[in-house]
């Protein structure tokens, strides 16, 4: 009975709403009245464009999708810029791996330094709050922008798939790269939040 | 540092192919993407130039970019 209510509580607490914030970003975590709009992303051309799942998805869909969440130690959060909502960045758990994902609906920010901010805010979380030895990603082989990025963070590769190619970042890889990139976020005039 | 050295490193530092030139659009570069920004970000620090990144974020062209970084382009 203590264990059964220790497990409620702490999917309680982890249900919380739960901001990170610096360089003018804010990840919010999803709320239920936002994902009719995520469901309009992710259904958008040039995000569904790279996604493994091309069908559209249904409302219903969505928000059965939403339910599981309740239950699972995913984690999804609202990327804002200047408060306004511009794309998605999750990961999820499975079988023990963590696999991350991010999209910018916004395609204006996608060659800023945007990404960056984001993937900073994130991998701070993950690596330093949540202690993750190592996360992974899943790029489509034609996806060149995401791999560019993705390798410039200190993602290697780690399998190759059918449809994607899958890499990963260790807690070494990502301590050199983020030093590297805290470096050149620093000169930002604007002072980290 | 040269406006043609400066050219070459971001060339090389951006990972492209083709020559940089001083009327180029960013639009029109295939590889400037965030990773680019980065970059030449990096690029400003090795030669010791400051800049806000909002003025950066701004460029349009390889010449404001060269006019950021204290050349007359």
């Amino acid at each position: 009975m203590i264990w059964k209510s220790a497990k409620v509580l702490k999917t309680f607490y982890k249900r919380l709403a739960l901001t990170l914030s610096g360089f003018g970003i804010t990840l919010s975590s999803l709320h239920h009245d936002q994902i009719e709009m995520v469901r309009h992303w992710r259904n958008s051309d040039h995000i569904k464009r790279y996604a493994r799942q091309q069908e559209p998805i249904s409302s219903e869909q969505q928000e059965a999708w939403f339910n599981t969440l309740q239950t699972k130690e995913d984690e999804y959060f609202v990327i804002s810029a200047h408060e306004t909502p511009i794309g998605l960045i999750w990961f999820n758990v499975k079988e023990a791996l963590i696999e991350t994902g991010f999209y910018l609906y916004d395609e204006t920010e996608q060659n800023s330094l945007t990404p960056y901010k984001i993937v900073t805010l994130f991998h701070e979380y993950l690596f330093d709050t949540k202690h993750f030895e190592a996360i992974h990603c899943h790029i489509l082989h034609d996806n060149t922008r995401a791999l560019r990025f993705n390798l410039s963070l200190g993602y290697t590769l780690f399998a190759e798939h059918e449809q994607t190619n899958e890499y990963i970042l260790t807690h070494e890889n990502y301590t050199e790269a983020n030093a590297k990139l805290l470096k050149l976020l620093k000169l930002l005039k604007r002072e980290r939040s | 540092m040269t406006q043609n050295d400066f050219l070459a490193l971001l060339q090389k530092e951006i990972q492209r192919e083709n020559a940089l030139h001083v009327n180029d659009l960013l639009e029109d570069i295939p590889e400037w993407d965030s990773m680019a920004m980065l970059v030449a970000l990096n690029v400003f620090d090795e030669i010791g130039v400051e800049i806000d990144i909002d003025d950066l974020e701004k460029c349009k062209s390889i010449k404001d970019i060269l006019q950021k970084a204290g050349f007359d382009a």
